[in-house]
């Protein structure tokens, strides 16, 4: 067995266990994980590894071919089952894969069907791949990538071997390795740069919209985090990170001598009023938007005038941003915002109707302050009625309120109880309803709330806070999701909360009273988030945090990768590229003080510098290389002996430097005769020289044995 | 040869054999390949999947990186084709050596094959055939790795299975480095010739030098490379001093010098019976070969004739004659018609070798020898030989 056919059947066996890697982490079927592990490893233990690991056993023969036929006829007939009783194409297409590759694991191979359970790896891991596109199967593709990148470089060594029926590869394979690994290292380079370069500018839709119908399961990135928007029909992973956003200190004073909050008590950071419903989606309604310049902005007024509300009922509230302060942004705040104030001059887009706000600041770091009211303003409009819902969903709605006694029909129901109507609406969903990541976008031609109270009936905080809205709607309720953040760590040293990315949360907002929107939250973790705080700070839970990071960061650096990314990568929308903007933001930084973000001539200054620093770079290689080419020449000459490279040839040429006793140089090989030679051995050192150029560029013309062999006779060993 | 002594670099570069053409094979796996590409492409689109998106990357990159890798290796190959044994019999092993040296300055070569073309078409369609596969098996040879600016000499073997001139003329060498998705080739043209001799047969024991020696019945016949004394004569200008006969040259007073003489072997012809076709002419080439070779070794003279052609090669002795009948046995073939009887010369003994056929007319003796009688081997020729229906005995 050769030395390449060796390291092909070990890549061969790591190929197969990340493809059955990739195919669990896909299907979620860890147990299934473990019994092909334990199966394939097997068949290729005693198929392969045995004998490769102790040369004096011999391979077993495999399994008979009958076995293997009913085999496979199984695993068909599994497939079929499978694909027909609700599992997509693909899932039961690889499952069915999984099998064959472990059946041929178990079978004596001959060795040309190397090529065919590579490719068979290469197809689950591909499979993988298009039912899931989580953390485990880009795992399994990034560490597979190499192993079927070196196979196949190994396979083609071994199959020129074969072809010119090498047996022993041993020198063969001391000369190439080093040079193979280097080669295929740099290969692999350039093959990650290049599939990077691809991935980035193939162009993306502008959500990820699931395409593959029953053929797999779509599964987009989505990370728990701040959305000005819930789109229900969105599947995906979603992954929580433990990045810190914000950190929230509330006082009812100005002077935040008076903090008020605890470990207890959770804050509903309100960050946008999602009052806008269409196909699936719930949004903000920009229309009432002012667009308002300068260090303070009011949403209802003048803080002065006291019909807004009195000042003992005033909560103050500084936030400092933590991250992404130069992005336009919501205004996070407590209850009903009635002002913003930011230290430095920033754009306001406040809205009355919802009391919010986004702040677009000038500066990198952002701390701004909002005053905020629990209670009503004295004005309010009448938003009771009846809403256009589905009439599953009123269905259960009015069963839900007539099992608790309360009128379902708004018109006879009185306005006092509709608190009491949302309450109950509540406490059904928390009660049949779980939370949960698994995301599954729903049929298409469903309406997804009604499909996910009805069906699916698991989910993220979206889903009960969109499923809680229509319910109220379908019982004349004026209700609204609100997303933002629910802020429950407590630092008390600082009297601060800490507000991490995984904090983001959807709730509700109903209008219980003229005037009275009062908060609603259906999602059943957030009755116990204390628990949920406490956990996080076990080992377990750093432990699961670190995973959690891990799944984050891919969701957002790979797998949520869209058209927005490109565009803010690349500055469609006319505005400074990311690139750029970053590598400004770090010079920037070098910088002492705090200068305006990317001005024109900002930019033309770093491409001008990249541009010089690249010419730069360019003109030191050329140098550094005319330099080398010099230097190396000669120096190539002395070591590899004048360009003397066959055996025989070297054989005279060291007889020749021997008589000369003499240390070598540069200089062409007659010349260094001519000038270091003792004098009664020239003339013989020059002929020997002779012969050997002779036979250097006559092709072999010349004996070598007979020009050594007059190279004795005319000038003899001393 | 002597080269001006300069420095490498301005050294005529020595180039091999001449490039005819550089082609890409597209082999079943490339092609899936690039189905398995476009696949994933339709799939990442169709789905916003952001890993098929970038496994679709990996897979242009795999095609980039592949046709980078072996496009340019092979770029700066050039080959030299050397043959190490011109004269071997059919069934012995040929020995080839290629000399390859990559001129390229960055890209190494790996996993090539150097397989020799019965026939190859250059860029502009010129056809460059060759014989070899009648009478070798195709010699391929290995090379696992060449560096940049390296030159490396590998060897292969190659049986030879019929006797005749066996020429070669365009080699290629190909790789599949570094992921088999194309088969990249460059052939050079190269030419070379050789004579592939009938197989050697062990004979019985009276084919052997031993039973075919004995001294001749012919008169001795002067020649000044002889060793045998004939006669002394006067010395004439152009004589060797060494030749004077001084003894003589005192009694007689005049100079003598000794003539010298040769007693000639054994005249004999081999007369081929080239009507016979196939199988039994191969053997019939191959049996008067050896037995030709023994002759000669015992110090006969041999001559060669055929029944269609006539005398071929007149009696001669030595081993310069042994490679005008082997050269010449290689290249008969079957004749179509029955010639006239073979002139033989008087005294001469002639052997007529056949398979099975009847004995041509013919002046002189005629031993008739039939190949396919297994008294005329060695014992441990015998498995091989065929019996009077053509099959292995």
């Amino acid at each position: 067995m050769t030395r390449v056919l060796r390291k092909i059947r070990w890549c061969l066996l790591i190929s197969v266990m990340l493809a059955f890697f990739a195919f669990a982490s896909a299907e979620g079927t860890w147990p299934g994980f473990a019994l092909l592990v334990l199966f394939g490893g097997l068949g290729w233990y005693i198929t392969e590894g045995r004998p490769m690991l102790a040369p004096q056993r011999k391979g077993w023969e495999g399994l008979p071919r009958w076995v293997a036929h009913v085999v496979l006829a199984g695993a068909l007939i599994a497939a079929f089952y499978r694909g027909s009783s609700g599992e997509t194409v693909v899932s039961a297409f690889i499952a069915f894969l999984a099998s064959i590759v472990v059946l041929k694991l178990w079978q004596k191979r001959d060795p040309s069907d190397y090529g065919q359970l590579f490719t068979m790896s290469l197809f689950l891991t591909i499979g993988a791949t298009l039912n899931s596109n989580n953390v485990g199967v880009g795992f399994a593709v990034l560490v597979q990538t190499p192993v079927l990148f070196a196979s196949a470089m190994l396979l083609q060594i071994w199959n020129a071997q074969r072809r010119g029926e090498l047996q022993n590869d041993a020198s063969d394979w001391k000369r190439l390795r080093k040079p193979l690994a280097a080669v295929a290292t740099i290969s692999l380079l350039v093959a990650v740069i290049i599939s990077a370069v691809v991935f980035v500018i193939v162009p993306r839709q502008p959500a990820q919209v699931p395409g593959m119908g029953s053929l797999g399961r779509l599964a987009g990135g989505r990370q728990i985090g701040f959305s000005n928007q819930v789109d229900l029909r969105a599947g995906g992973i979603t992954s929580e990170s433990r990045e810190v956003v914000l950190l929230a200190q509330f006082a009812a004073d100005s002077d935040f001598e008076k903090p008020i909050g605890s470990a207890d008590i959770p804050q509903y950071l309100r960050g946008a009023v999602l009052d806008l419903y269409e196909d699936g989606t719930w949004r903000e309604s920009r229309s009432r938007n002012r667009d308002l310049i300068g260090p303070t902005a009011f949403v209802l007024g003048n803080l002065d005038d006291s019909s807004v509300t009195s000042s003992t009922e005033r909560v103050y509230q500084r936030i400092i941003v933590q991250s992404g302060a130069s992005r336009e942004q919501p205004v996070f705040h407590i209850y009903r915002g009635l002002s913003f104030t930011s230290p430095s001059p920033a754009r306001y887009l406040t809205d009355s109707a919802t009391t919010t706000a986004r702040i677009k600041s000038e500066s990198s770091n952002l701390t701004y302050t909002v005053i905020s009211a629990p209670r009503r303003a004295a004005r309010a409009k009448e938003t009771r009625g009846t809403r256009e819902s589905a009439p599953e969903l009123a269905a259960i709605s009015h069963a839900v309120l007539r099992e608790r006694n309360i009128e379902p029909d708004w018109m006879l129901r009185a306005q006092e109880d509709d608190a009491a109507a949302v309450v109950a609406l509540t406490n059904y969903l928390k009660t049949n309803h779980a939370y949960s990541f698994d995301r599954v976008p729903p049929p298409a031609a469903r309406d997804p709330v009604v499909w996910w109270i009805q069906e699916k009936q698991a989910g993220t905080c979206e889903y009960f806070a969109a499923a809680l809205v229509a319910m109220c709607h379908s019982v004349g309720i004026d209700a609204r999701v609100v997303a933002g953040y629910l802020a429950a760590e407590f630092d008390a040293s600082t009297n601060t909360y800490i507000v991490r990315r995984s904090d983001a949360h959807a709730w509700v907002e109903a209008n219980v009273g003229p005037g009275v929107w009062r908060t609603y939250d259906a999602t059943p973790i957030a009755d116990n988030i204390q628990e949920r705080m406490r956990e996080r700070f076990t080992l377990t839970g750093r432990f699961l945090g670190f995973l959690d990071g891990i799944q984050a960061s891919w969701n957002t650096r790979v797998v949520a990768f869209d058209m927005t990314s490109q565009q803010r990568l690349f500055s469609v929308r006319g505005e400074t590229p990311e690139l750029v903007d970053r590598v400004v933001r770090l010079l920037r930084r070098a910088e002492a003080g705090d200068a305006p973000v990317v001005s024109t001539l900002a930019f033309t200054r770093v491409i001008t510098s990249l541009m010089g620093l690249m010419l730069l770079a360019g003109g030191i290689a050329i140098i550094a290389w005319g330099v080398l080419k010099l230097w190396r020449k000669p120096d190539k000459q002395t070591r590899a002996g004048w360009g003397i490279t066959h055996p025989q040839q070297r054989k005279l040429l060291d007889e020749i430097v021997t008589r000369a006793a003499a240390s070598r140089d540069g200089t062409p090989l007659r010349e260094w005769i001519t000038r270091t030679a003792p004098a009664n051995q020239r003339d013989a050192l020059l002929a020997s020289a002779d012969d050997l150029y002779a036979a250097r560029f006559s092709r072999g013309e010349t004996d070598i044995a007979q020009a050594l062999a007059k190279l004795e006779r005319t000038s003899p060993r001393a | 040869m002597t080269l001006p002594d300069v420095p490498s670099f301005f050294r005529p570069k020595v180039d091999g054999a001449p490039v005819i053409a550089r082609r890409y094979h597209f082999s079943l796996a490339g092609l899936a390949y690039a189905l398995t590409t476009a696949v994933l492409v339709i799939g990442a689109i169709n789905g916003q999947n952001n890993l098929l998106f970038w496994l679709f990357g990996l897979a242009v990159a795999g095609l980039v990186v592949s046709g980078i890798l072996s496009g340019w290796s092979l770029m700066g190959i050039r080959i030299h084709r050397d043959i190490l044994t011109p004269q071997l019999h059919a069934g012995d092993t040929l020995r080839i050596r290629y000399r390859i040296t990559n001129r390229n300055y960055i890209f190494p070569a790996f996993a090539m094959t150097i397989e020799e073309m019965p026939q190859a078409r250059s860029w502009l369609g010129k056809l460059f055939a060759a014989t070899f596969t009648d009478h070798v098996r195709t010699p391929v040879a290995y090379i696992g790795y060449i560096g940049p600016r390296q030159t490396v000499t590998v060897e292969t073997t190659a049986p030879t299975h019929t006797r005749g001139l066996c020429t070669f003329n365009a080699l290629r060498i190909a790789s599949t480095f570094p992921i088999g998705l194309t088969r990249k080739s460059v052939t050079f043209a190269q030419q070379a010739a050789f004579t592939v001799w009938p197989a050697k047969f062990m004979l019985a024991k009276s084919f052997t030098r031993e039973g075919l020696e004995g001294r001749s019945t012919q008169r001795l016949r002067p020649s000044p490379s002889g060793d045998e004394f004939f006669a002394l004569r006067e010395f004439q200008p152009g004589d060797s001093t060494r030749s004077v006969a001084w003894r003589a040259t005192a009694r007689a007073d005049r100079p003598l010098v000794r003539s010298m003489a040769v007693r000639p072997g054994r005249r004999i012809w081999l007369t081929i019976d080239d009507r016979a076709s196939g199988d039994d002419l191969e053997r019939i080439a191959a049996f008067a070969g050896s037995l030709a070779a023994n002759l000669l070794q015992s110090g006969s003279e041999v001559g060669l004739a055929t029944v269609a052609q006539g005398a071929l090669l007149t009696p001669t002795a030595g081993d310069r004659n042994r490679v005008r009948i082997l050269n010449a046995l290689a290249t008969i073939t079957a004749a179509q018609r029955d010639n006239a009887a073979v002139r033989t010369h008087t005294g001469d003994t002639s052997m007529f070798i056949h398979a099975g056929a009847s004995a041509p007319a013919s002046s002189g003796r005629t031993l008739p020898i039939d190949v396919r009688s297994p008294q005329h081997y060695h014992p441990a020729q015998l498995p091989d030989l065929p019996n009077a229906d053509g099959d292995t005995a």
